[in-house]
Protein backbone atom coordinates (compact mmCIF):
# COMPACT_ATOMS: atom_id res chain seq x y z
CA UNK A 1 0.00 0.00 0.00
CA UNK A 2 1.31 3.25 -0.84
CA UNK A 3 0.28 5.39 2.10
CA UNK A 4 1.04 8.55 0.43
CA UNK A 5 -1.27 8.20 -2.26
CA UNK A 6 -4.25 7.37 -0.21
CA UNK A 7 -3.46 10.22 2.16
CA UNK A 8 -3.35 12.79 -0.75
CA UNK A 9 -6.64 11.22 -2.37
CA UNK A 10 -8.20 11.36 1.03
CA UNK A 11 -7.77 15.00 1.19
CA UNK A 12 -7.84 15.99 -2.38
CA UNK A 13 -10.74 13.88 -4.09
CA UNK A 14 -13.07 16.38 -3.03
CA UNK A 15 -11.58 19.31 -4.17
CA UNK A 16 -10.39 18.03 -7.45
CA UNK A 17 -13.48 16.75 -7.84
CA UNK A 18 -15.55 19.98 -7.09
CA UNK A 19 -13.27 21.79 -10.02
CA UNK A 20 -14.38 18.83 -12.26
CA UNK A 21 -18.10 19.40 -11.71
CA UNK A 22 -17.82 23.16 -12.33
CA UNK A 23 -16.53 22.71 -15.76
CA UNK A 24 -18.48 19.39 -16.64
CA UNK A 25 -21.60 19.86 -14.70
CA UNK A 26 -22.18 16.28 -14.61
CA UNK A 27 -21.38 13.41 -11.61
CA UNK A 28 -20.15 10.89 -13.34
CA UNK A 29 -17.87 12.56 -15.93
CA UNK A 30 -16.75 14.88 -12.66
CA UNK A 31 -15.88 11.27 -11.28
CA UNK A 32 -14.29 10.02 -14.28
CA UNK A 33 -12.22 13.32 -14.84
CA UNK A 34 -11.02 13.49 -11.04
CA UNK A 35 -10.16 9.93 -10.69
CA UNK A 36 -8.25 9.84 -13.95
CA UNK A 37 -6.15 12.53 -12.36
CA UNK A 38 -5.46 10.70 -9.55
CA UNK A 39 -4.85 7.79 -11.54
CA UNK A 40 -1.89 9.72 -13.48
CA UNK A 41 -0.04 11.28 -10.18
CA UNK A 42 -0.12 7.40 -9.09
CA UNK A 43 2.80 6.84 -11.02
CA UNK A 44 4.08 10.26 -11.54
CA UNK A 45 7.60 11.64 -9.87
CA UNK A 46 5.46 14.66 -8.26
CA UNK A 47 4.00 12.70 -5.72
CA UNK A 48 6.66 13.23 -3.22
CA UNK A 49 6.65 16.70 -3.82
CA UNK A 50 5.28 19.03 -1.17
CA UNK A 51 1.36 18.44 -0.51
CA UNK A 52 0.79 22.09 -1.81
CA UNK A 53 3.00 21.17 -5.54
CA UNK A 54 0.72 17.59 -5.57
CA UNK A 55 -2.73 19.72 -4.90
CA UNK A 56 -1.16 22.26 -7.70
CA UNK A 57 -0.55 19.73 -10.49
CA UNK A 58 -3.87 17.74 -9.77
CA UNK A 59 -5.84 21.21 -10.19
CA UNK A 60 -3.93 21.62 -13.63
CA UNK A 61 -4.64 17.90 -14.77
CA UNK A 62 -7.92 17.80 -13.40
CA UNK A 63 -8.81 21.14 -15.43
CA UNK A 64 -6.66 20.64 -18.60
CA UNK A 65 -8.70 17.02 -18.77
CA UNK A 66 -12.51 18.37 -18.31
CA UNK A 67 -11.70 21.35 -21.01
CA UNK A 68 -10.71 18.52 -23.32
CA UNK A 69 -13.78 16.39 -22.13
CA UNK A 70 -16.29 19.52 -23.16
CA UNK A 71 -14.71 19.07 -26.57
CA UNK A 72 -15.61 15.32 -27.25
CA UNK A 73 -17.97 15.61 -29.24
CA UNK A 74 -19.52 12.13 -28.38
CA UNK A 75 -19.61 13.07 -24.47
CA UNK A 76 -21.51 16.20 -25.44
CA UNK A 77 -23.96 14.84 -27.28
CA UNK A 78 -24.67 11.98 -24.54
CA UNK A 79 -25.18 15.16 -22.29
CA UNK A 80 -27.31 16.83 -24.67
CA UNK A 81 -29.59 13.64 -24.52
CA UNK A 82 -29.56 13.76 -21.03
CA UNK A 83 -30.73 16.79 -20.32
CA UNK A 84 -33.76 16.32 -23.16
CA UNK A 85 -34.59 13.57 -20.88
CA UNK A 86 -34.44 15.25 -17.37
CA UNK A 87 -32.54 13.19 -16.03
CA UNK A 88 -30.40 15.81 -13.81
CA UNK A 89 -33.04 17.15 -12.35
CA UNK A 90 -33.41 14.80 -9.45
CA UNK A 91 -30.22 16.41 -8.25
CA UNK A 92 -31.90 19.85 -8.21
CA UNK A 93 -33.37 19.60 -4.29
CA UNK A 94 -36.46 21.89 -3.90
CA UNK A 95 -36.86 22.92 -7.48
CA UNK A 96 -39.46 22.71 -9.91
CA UNK A 97 -38.73 21.07 -12.86
CA UNK A 98 -38.92 24.24 -15.34
CA UNK A 99 -36.86 25.90 -12.99
CA UNK A 100 -34.59 23.24 -13.12
CA UNK A 101 -34.57 23.10 -17.08
CA UNK A 102 -33.47 27.06 -17.17
CA UNK A 103 -31.05 26.71 -14.55
CA UNK A 104 -29.33 24.23 -16.72
CA UNK A 105 -29.72 25.35 -19.71
CA UNK A 106 -27.98 28.60 -18.37
CA UNK A 107 -25.37 27.05 -16.66
CA UNK A 108 -24.77 25.22 -20.02
CA UNK A 109 -23.98 28.56 -21.90
CA UNK A 110 -21.71 29.35 -18.83
CA UNK A 111 -19.92 26.36 -19.92
CA UNK A 112 -19.47 26.68 -23.14
CA UNK A 113 -18.59 30.88 -23.13
CA UNK A 114 -15.73 29.33 -20.47
CA UNK A 115 -14.48 26.34 -22.92
CA UNK A 116 -14.58 28.79 -25.59
CA UNK A 117 -11.55 30.79 -23.58
CA UNK A 118 -7.77 30.67 -24.18
CA UNK A 119 -6.36 27.88 -22.08
CA UNK A 120 -4.80 30.07 -19.42
CA UNK A 121 -7.39 32.86 -19.03
CA UNK A 122 -10.06 29.89 -18.68
CA UNK A 123 -8.38 28.00 -16.13
CA UNK A 124 -7.84 31.40 -14.35
CA UNK A 125 -11.43 32.24 -14.69
CA UNK A 126 -12.48 29.01 -13.11
CA UNK A 127 -9.92 28.83 -10.14
CA UNK A 128 -10.53 32.43 -8.98
CA UNK A 129 -13.72 32.20 -8.71
CA UNK A 130 -14.09 28.75 -7.44
CA UNK A 131 -11.98 30.71 -4.41
CA UNK A 132 -8.35 29.83 -5.06
CA UNK A 133 -5.68 32.39 -4.10
CA UNK A 134 -3.79 33.83 -6.26
CA UNK A 135 -0.40 32.10 -5.08
CA UNK A 136 -2.39 28.76 -5.36
CA UNK A 137 -3.58 30.03 -9.07
CA UNK A 138 0.00 30.62 -9.80
CA UNK A 139 1.54 28.40 -8.72
CA UNK A 140 -1.49 25.47 -10.52
CA UNK A 141 -0.78 26.86 -14.00
CA UNK A 142 2.66 27.28 -13.00
CA UNK A 143 3.23 31.18 -14.31
CA UNK A 144 4.10 34.09 -12.19
CA UNK A 145 2.05 35.53 -9.73
CA UNK A 146 2.19 38.98 -11.32
CA UNK A 147 0.71 37.26 -14.59
CA UNK A 148 -2.86 36.02 -12.53
CA UNK A 149 -4.32 39.89 -12.63
CA UNK A 150 -3.85 40.22 -16.45
CA UNK A 151 -5.33 36.81 -16.80
CA UNK A 152 -8.02 37.82 -14.72
CA UNK A 153 -8.43 41.01 -16.86
CA UNK A 154 -8.77 39.68 -19.89
CA UNK A 155 -10.39 36.83 -19.20
CA UNK A 156 -13.14 38.40 -17.87
CA UNK A 157 -13.48 40.63 -20.61
CA UNK A 158 -13.66 38.05 -22.74
CA UNK A 159 -15.81 35.77 -21.00
CA UNK A 160 -18.77 38.63 -20.44
CA UNK A 161 -18.19 39.21 -24.56
CA UNK A 162 -18.36 35.41 -25.39
CA UNK A 163 -21.75 34.55 -22.98
CA UNK A 164 -23.55 37.68 -23.75
CA UNK A 165 -23.05 36.77 -27.88
CA UNK A 166 -24.10 33.51 -27.23
CA UNK A 167 -27.12 34.45 -25.35
CA UNK A 168 -28.20 37.54 -26.93
CA UNK B 1 0.30 62.42 -9.61
CA UNK B 2 1.66 58.76 -10.21
CA UNK B 3 2.25 57.64 -13.52
CA UNK B 4 -1.26 55.67 -14.34
CA UNK B 5 -1.74 52.08 -13.60
CA UNK B 6 -1.58 48.96 -15.44
CA UNK B 7 -4.83 46.40 -16.49
CA UNK B 8 -3.13 43.79 -14.26
CA UNK B 9 -2.62 46.03 -11.03
CA UNK B 10 -6.10 47.67 -11.03
CA UNK B 11 -6.94 44.11 -11.65
CA UNK B 12 -5.47 42.48 -8.54
CA UNK B 13 -5.89 45.35 -6.73
CA UNK B 14 -10.20 44.50 -6.73
CA UNK B 15 -9.48 41.18 -5.21
CA UNK B 16 -5.74 42.36 -2.70
CA UNK B 17 -6.13 45.35 -0.77
CA UNK B 18 -3.24 48.27 -1.85
CA UNK B 19 -3.64 51.07 -0.23
CA UNK B 20 -1.02 53.18 -3.17
CA UNK B 21 -3.98 52.27 -5.89
CA UNK B 22 -6.77 53.91 -3.35
CA UNK B 23 -4.53 56.81 -3.46
CA UNK B 24 -3.69 56.97 -6.82
CA UNK B 25 -7.68 56.09 -8.19
CA UNK B 26 -8.42 58.63 -5.40
CA UNK B 27 -7.11 61.29 -7.61
CA UNK B 28 -6.95 59.70 -11.53
CA UNK B 29 -10.20 60.01 -13.31
CA UNK B 30 -9.00 57.64 -16.14
CA UNK B 31 -8.07 54.84 -13.75
CA UNK B 32 -11.40 55.19 -12.13
CA UNK B 33 -12.81 54.88 -15.09
CA UNK B 34 -10.82 51.38 -15.70
CA UNK B 35 -10.85 50.03 -12.80
CA UNK B 36 -14.94 50.25 -12.52
CA UNK B 37 -15.11 48.31 -15.80
CA UNK B 38 -12.56 46.03 -14.44
CA UNK B 39 -15.00 45.70 -11.45
CA UNK B 40 -18.23 45.03 -13.72
CA UNK B 41 -16.56 42.31 -15.62
CA UNK B 42 -15.41 40.81 -12.59
CA UNK B 43 -18.66 40.91 -10.68
CA UNK B 44 -20.55 39.68 -13.70
CA UNK B 45 -18.34 36.70 -14.15
CA UNK B 46 -18.43 35.68 -10.68
CA UNK B 47 -21.92 36.15 -10.27
CA UNK B 48 -21.82 33.26 -13.45
CA UNK B 49 -19.19 30.92 -12.68
CA UNK B 50 -20.35 30.91 -8.67
CA UNK B 51 -23.72 28.96 -9.64
CA UNK B 52 -21.23 26.07 -11.37
CA UNK B 53 -19.85 24.57 -8.18
CA UNK B 54 -21.47 21.35 -7.44
CA UNK B 55 -24.51 20.61 -4.69
CA UNK B 56 -22.10 18.48 -2.66
CA UNK B 57 -18.65 17.06 -2.75
CA UNK B 58 -18.22 13.01 -2.15
CA UNK B 59 -18.20 11.99 1.19
CA UNK B 60 -16.14 9.93 2.86
CA UNK B 61 -17.82 6.41 1.81
CA UNK B 62 -18.22 7.89 -1.75
CA UNK B 63 -14.46 9.10 -1.12
CA UNK B 64 -12.85 5.44 -0.36
CA UNK B 65 -14.99 3.54 -3.38
CA UNK B 66 -13.28 5.97 -5.65
CA UNK B 67 -9.97 5.79 -3.86
CA UNK B 68 -10.64 1.79 -3.99
CA UNK B 69 -11.47 1.96 -8.04
CA UNK B 70 -8.25 4.16 -8.61
CA UNK B 71 -6.17 1.65 -6.86
CA UNK B 72 -7.59 -1.44 -8.76
CA UNK B 73 -7.48 0.45 -12.13
CA UNK B 74 -3.96 1.99 -11.50
CA UNK B 75 -0.82 -0.30 -11.03
CA UNK B 76 1.56 2.02 -10.60
CA UNK B 77 0.11 2.53 -6.79
CA UNK B 78 1.09 -0.29 -5.56
CA UNK B 79 4.37 -0.29 -7.68
CA UNK B 80 5.03 2.94 -5.74
CA UNK B 81 5.23 0.06 -2.45
CA UNK B 82 8.19 -1.68 -3.83
CA UNK B 83 10.36 0.85 -4.50
CA UNK B 84 12.60 2.63 -1.48
CA UNK B 85 11.01 6.09 -0.60
CA UNK B 86 12.28 9.34 -2.08
CA UNK B 87 13.92 11.66 0.27
CA UNK B 88 11.05 14.11 2.01
CA UNK B 89 12.14 17.32 0.44
CA UNK B 90 9.37 19.00 2.74
CA UNK B 91 11.89 18.00 5.66
CA UNK B 92 14.55 19.52 3.98
CA UNK B 93 12.81 22.73 3.14
CA UNK B 94 14.53 26.09 4.21
CA UNK B 95 12.38 28.56 6.31
CA UNK B 96 12.34 31.53 4.38
CA UNK B 97 12.15 34.82 5.94
CA UNK B 98 8.85 36.12 3.92
CA UNK B 99 7.17 32.48 4.64
CA UNK B 100 7.92 32.79 8.59
CA UNK B 101 6.67 36.63 7.89
CA UNK B 102 3.23 35.88 6.09
CA UNK B 103 2.64 32.94 8.59
CA UNK B 104 3.11 35.37 11.68
CA UNK B 105 1.06 38.20 10.04
CA UNK B 106 -1.15 35.58 8.56
CA UNK B 107 -1.79 33.80 12.44
CA UNK B 108 -2.85 37.85 13.45
CA UNK B 109 -5.49 38.17 10.39
CA UNK B 110 -6.71 34.12 11.04
CA UNK B 111 -6.95 34.31 14.68
CA UNK B 112 -7.88 38.05 15.88
CA UNK B 113 -10.24 39.18 13.27
CA UNK B 114 -9.80 37.44 10.09
CA UNK B 115 -11.56 33.66 11.24
CA UNK B 116 -14.65 34.31 9.34
CA UNK B 117 -12.85 35.38 6.33
CA UNK B 118 -10.48 31.87 6.83
CA UNK B 119 -13.61 29.51 7.50
CA UNK B 120 -15.24 31.19 4.01
CA UNK B 121 -12.38 30.33 2.12
CA UNK B 122 -12.18 26.99 0.42
CA UNK B 123 -8.72 25.50 0.97
CA UNK B 124 -8.51 27.58 4.11
CA UNK B 125 -6.34 25.16 5.88
CA UNK B 126 -7.26 25.67 9.53
CA UNK B 127 -11.19 25.87 9.06
CA UNK B 128 -11.33 22.55 10.75
CA UNK B 129 -9.81 23.92 13.56
CA UNK B 130 -11.99 27.18 13.81
CA UNK B 131 -14.86 24.92 14.08
CA UNK B 132 -13.85 23.58 17.42
CA UNK B 133 -13.74 27.00 18.95
CA UNK B 134 -16.98 25.91 20.12
CA UNK B 135 -17.03 28.45 22.75
CA UNK B 136 -17.39 31.87 23.48
CA UNK B 137 -13.71 33.18 23.37
CA UNK B 138 -12.33 34.81 26.25
CA UNK B 139 -8.46 33.84 26.48
CA UNK B 140 -6.15 32.72 24.02
CA UNK B 141 -4.24 29.31 24.10
CA UNK B 142 -1.69 28.65 21.47
CA UNK B 143 -2.10 25.25 19.75
CA UNK B 144 1.01 24.33 17.11
CA UNK B 145 -0.23 22.87 13.79
CA UNK B 146 1.82 21.44 10.88
CA UNK B 147 0.30 23.15 7.87
CA UNK B 148 1.51 20.03 5.97
CA UNK B 149 -1.02 17.51 8.31
CA UNK B 150 -3.95 19.16 7.87
CA UNK B 151 -6.33 18.36 5.33
CA UNK B 152 -8.17 21.15 3.49
CA UNK B 153 -10.21 22.85 5.51
CA UNK B 154 -14.07 22.90 4.02
CA UNK B 155 -12.97 19.22 2.52
CA UNK B 156 -12.72 17.93 6.31
CA UNK B 157 -15.95 19.88 6.91
CA UNK B 158 -17.67 18.44 4.63
CA UNK B 159 -17.30 15.27 4.86
CA UNK B 160 -19.10 15.59 8.44
CA UNK B 161 -22.32 16.82 6.31
CA UNK B 162 -23.47 20.13 4.57
CA UNK B 163 -21.49 23.57 5.34
CA UNK B 164 -23.79 25.95 5.14
CA UNK B 165 -22.97 29.77 5.16
CA UNK B 166 -19.37 29.71 3.61
CA UNK B 167 -19.81 32.19 1.59
CA UNK B 168 -21.62 34.11 3.54
CA UNK B 169 -19.78 37.73 4.25
CA UNK B 170 -16.69 38.29 2.28
CA UNK B 171 -14.72 41.46 3.67
CA UNK B 172 -15.79 44.45 2.12
CA UNK B 173 -13.56 47.62 0.85
CA UNK B 174 -14.44 50.61 2.43
CA UNK B 175 -13.29 53.89 2.67
CA UNK B 176 -13.28 55.23 5.77
CA UNK B 177 -14.20 54.17 9.53
CA UNK B 178 -17.98 55.79 9.27
CA UNK B 179 -18.38 53.22 6.53
CA UNK B 180 -16.69 50.78 8.46
CA UNK B 181 -18.60 50.79 11.89
CA UNK B 182 -21.59 50.92 8.72
CA UNK B 183 -20.58 47.53 8.26
CA UNK B 184 -18.61 45.83 11.26
CA UNK B 185 -21.68 47.31 13.84
CA UNK B 186 -18.83 48.63 15.94
CA UNK B 187 -16.66 51.65 15.57
CA UNK B 188 -12.87 50.16 15.13
CA UNK B 189 -9.88 52.04 17.08
CA UNK B 190 -8.42 54.98 15.45
CA UNK B 191 -4.55 54.83 14.43
CA UNK B 192 -2.62 58.00 15.33
CA UNK B 193 -1.14 59.05 12.50
CA UNK B 194 1.80 60.21 14.51
CA UNK B 195 2.56 56.59 16.32
CA UNK B 196 2.71 55.24 12.32
CA UNK B 197 6.21 53.46 12.13
CA UNK B 198 8.55 55.08 9.61
CA UNK B 199 7.94 53.28 6.01
CA UNK B 200 4.32 52.33 6.16
CA UNK B 201 1.35 53.84 4.12
CA UNK B 202 -0.20 56.98 5.65
CA UNK B 203 -3.61 55.57 4.83
CA UNK B 204 -4.69 52.36 5.28
CA UNK B 205 -6.56 50.01 3.03
CA UNK B 206 -9.70 49.58 4.93
CA UNK B 207 -11.69 45.90 5.17
CA UNK B 208 -15.00 45.31 7.29
CA UNK B 209 -17.32 42.02 7.23
CA UNK B 210 -20.46 41.93 8.84
CA UNK B 211 -21.51 38.94 11.08
CA UNK B 212 -22.89 36.18 9.88
CA UNK B 213 -23.39 32.21 10.55
CA UNK B 214 -21.16 28.87 9.14
CA UNK B 215 -23.52 25.80 10.10
CA UNK B 216 -22.55 22.09 10.15
CA UNK B 217 -25.12 19.49 10.17
CA UNK B 218 -23.96 16.60 11.18
CA UNK B 219 -25.21 13.63 8.72
CA UNK B 220 -24.28 9.65 9.24
CA UNK B 221 -24.40 9.26 5.72
CA UNK B 222 -21.64 10.57 5.37
CA UNK B 223 -19.44 9.51 8.12
CA UNK B 224 -20.53 6.32 8.68
CA UNK B 225 -18.39 5.97 11.94
CA UNK B 226 -20.25 8.79 13.70
CA UNK B 227 -22.94 8.52 16.96
CA UNK B 228 -26.32 7.96 15.95
CA UNK B 229 -27.03 10.75 18.64
CA UNK B 230 -25.38 13.37 16.96
CA UNK B 231 -26.73 12.57 13.59
CA UNK B 232 -28.84 15.73 12.39
CA UNK B 233 -26.98 18.40 14.93
CA UNK B 234 -26.33 21.73 13.73
CA UNK B 235 -22.72 23.00 14.81
CA UNK B 236 -23.48 26.93 14.60
CA UNK B 237 -20.39 29.08 14.47
CA UNK B 238 -21.12 32.52 15.09
CA UNK B 239 -18.40 34.34 12.77
CA UNK B 240 -17.63 37.53 14.28
CA UNK B 241 -17.68 41.58 12.56
CA UNK B 242 -14.31 42.68 11.84
CA UNK B 243 -12.61 45.35 10.49
CA UNK B 244 -8.82 45.18 9.45
CA UNK B 245 -6.97 48.46 8.82
CA UNK B 246 -3.72 47.31 6.75
CA UNK B 247 -0.95 49.30 5.75
CA UNK B 248 1.31 48.70 3.11
CA UNK B 249 4.88 48.29 3.72
CA UNK B 250 8.56 47.76 1.75
CA UNK B 251 7.87 44.05 1.26
CA UNK B 252 5.76 41.06 0.52
CA UNK B 253 4.75 41.41 4.36
CA UNK B 254 1.88 44.27 5.60
CA UNK B 255 3.69 46.94 7.00
CA UNK B 256 1.02 47.20 9.77
CA UNK B 257 -1.76 45.60 10.08
CA UNK B 258 -4.55 46.64 12.62
CA UNK B 259 -7.66 44.20 13.39
CA UNK B 260 -10.72 44.20 15.35
CA UNK B 261 -13.26 42.05 15.69
CA UNK B 262 -16.18 40.81 18.45
CA UNK B 263 -16.00 37.62 19.60
CA UNK B 264 -16.67 34.09 18.24
CA UNK B 265 -19.94 32.11 19.37
CA UNK B 266 -20.57 28.81 18.54
CA UNK B 267 -23.80 26.60 19.65
CA UNK B 268 -25.64 23.43 18.44
CA UNK B 269 -29.23 22.98 17.37
CA UNK B 270 -31.40 19.61 17.06
CA UNK B 271 -29.90 17.03 19.21
CA UNK B 272 -26.31 16.83 20.96
CA UNK B 273 -24.37 18.75 22.86
CA UNK B 274 -21.18 20.93 22.19
CA UNK B 275 -19.30 18.46 24.44
CA UNK B 276 -20.32 15.59 22.05
CA UNK B 277 -19.69 17.60 19.08
CA UNK B 278 -16.56 18.62 19.99
CA UNK B 279 -15.36 15.43 21.36
CA UNK B 280 -16.42 13.48 17.80
CA UNK B 281 -14.36 16.30 15.63
CA UNK B 282 -11.52 15.97 17.84
CA UNK B 283 -11.13 12.41 17.11
CA UNK B 284 -12.13 12.87 13.14
CA UNK B 285 -8.80 12.95 10.87
CA UNK B 286 -7.54 15.99 9.55
CA UNK B 287 -5.44 16.87 12.87
CA UNK B 288 -2.61 15.93 13.65
CA UNK B 289 -2.62 13.84 17.07
CA UNK B 290 -0.41 16.24 18.74
CA UNK B 291 -2.71 19.71 18.00
CA UNK B 292 -5.52 16.84 19.44
CA UNK B 293 -3.64 16.74 22.56
CA UNK B 294 -2.99 20.15 22.53
CA UNK B 295 -6.40 21.16 22.07
CA UNK B 296 -7.51 18.58 24.45
CA UNK B 297 -5.20 19.76 27.53
CA UNK B 298 -7.10 22.84 27.37
CA UNK B 299 -8.71 23.59 31.10
CA UNK B 300 -11.97 25.69 29.41
CA UNK B 301 -12.35 25.70 25.71
CA UNK B 302 -15.90 27.20 25.83
CA UNK B 303 -14.03 30.20 26.93
CA UNK B 304 -10.61 29.59 25.63
CA UNK B 305 -9.91 30.21 21.76
CA UNK B 306 -6.95 27.74 20.15
CA UNK B 307 -4.69 29.76 18.00
CA UNK B 308 -3.39 27.52 15.51
CA UNK B 309 0.37 28.44 14.88
CA UNK B 310 2.56 27.35 12.08
CA UNK B 311 5.05 24.57 13.70
CA UNK B 312 8.58 25.85 14.13
CA UNK B 313 8.59 29.61 12.65
CA UNK B 314 6.80 31.22 15.25
CA UNK B 315 7.58 32.06 18.66
CA UNK B 316 5.18 33.58 21.21
CA UNK B 317 4.55 34.49 24.95
CA UNK B 318 1.99 35.34 27.01
CA UNK B 319 1.87 39.26 28.42
CA UNK B 320 -0.79 41.76 28.82
CA UNK B 321 -1.86 44.75 27.00
CA UNK B 322 -2.77 47.23 29.55
CA UNK B 323 -4.59 44.86 31.77
CA UNK B 324 -5.63 42.82 29.33
CA UNK B 325 -4.60 39.23 28.93
CA UNK B 326 -2.28 39.17 25.58
CA UNK B 327 -0.24 36.82 23.65
CA UNK B 328 2.83 38.02 21.78
CA UNK B 329 4.29 36.61 18.70
CA UNK B 330 7.56 36.45 16.47
CA UNK B 331 8.88 35.10 13.83
CA UNK B 332 12.41 33.66 13.63
CA UNK B 333 14.08 36.58 12.20
CA UNK B 334 12.83 38.99 14.62
CA UNK B 335 12.09 41.29 11.81
CA UNK B 336 7.67 40.66 12.06
CA UNK B 337 5.91 40.40 15.14
CA UNK B 338 2.35 40.61 16.54
CA UNK B 339 0.14 40.93 19.59
CA UNK B 340 -3.15 39.75 20.08
CA UNK B 341 -4.98 40.90 23.27
CA UNK B 342 -9.08 40.71 24.56
CA UNK B 343 -10.85 44.16 25.78
CA UNK B 344 -14.52 44.49 26.53
CA UNK B 345 -15.72 41.67 24.91
CA UNK B 346 -13.72 42.51 21.90
CA UNK B 347 -10.32 40.89 20.16
CA UNK B 348 -7.86 43.18 18.87
CA UNK B 349 -5.01 41.88 16.83
CA UNK B 350 -1.72 44.95 15.63
CA UNK B 351 1.23 43.01 13.43
CA UNK B 352 3.13 43.58 10.88
CA UNK B 353 7.00 43.98 9.84
CA UNK B 354 8.21 45.52 12.81
CA UNK B 355 10.24 44.94 15.57
CA UNK B 356 8.75 43.30 18.81
CA UNK B 357 9.01 46.48 20.67
CA UNK B 358 7.47 48.82 18.06
CA UNK B 359 4.63 46.98 18.29
CA UNK B 360 3.92 46.47 21.75
CA UNK B 361 4.10 50.29 21.65
CA UNK B 362 1.23 50.44 19.38
CA UNK B 363 -0.98 47.78 21.27
CA UNK B 364 -0.72 49.56 24.36
CA UNK B 365 -1.83 52.96 22.78
CA UNK B 366 -4.99 51.07 20.74
CA UNK B 367 -5.62 48.93 24.08
CA UNK B 368 -3.65 50.08 27.23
Amino acid sequence: MSDRFDDVFRARYGEVYGLAWRVLGDRGDAEDAAQDAFAKLAGAAVLDRPDGEVAAWLRRVTINDSFNRVRGRRRARERVDRAARLEPLAEVEGAGPLLAVLRSEEQAEVRAALAGLPERQRATLLLRHSGYRYAEIAQTLDIAIGSVGVLLARGERAFRTAYEENTG
Amino acid sequence: MTACLDTATLRTGLDVPDAAIDEHLAHCDDCRAVARNLRDDAVSTGALLRPLAPEALPDAAATEAALHKVRSTAPAVADLDAVAPLPQRRAQRPARRWDAGLRVAAAVALVAVMAGAVVATPGGRTAAAAFLAAFRSERFAVVTVDPDELTDGLAALEQFGPVRGIRGAEPERVHDLDAAAEVAGFRPATVNAESLPDGVATAPTLLASPAHEVSLTLRRRRAPDMPADLDGTRLILGVPAAVVQAYEGQGDVPGLVVAEANQITAHTEGGASLDAVRDYLLNAPGLPPSTVAQLRAIDDWRTTLPIPVPLGDVSWEDTTVGSSPAVAFGDESGLVAAVLWQRDGRIHGVGGALPASQVRILAEELGG
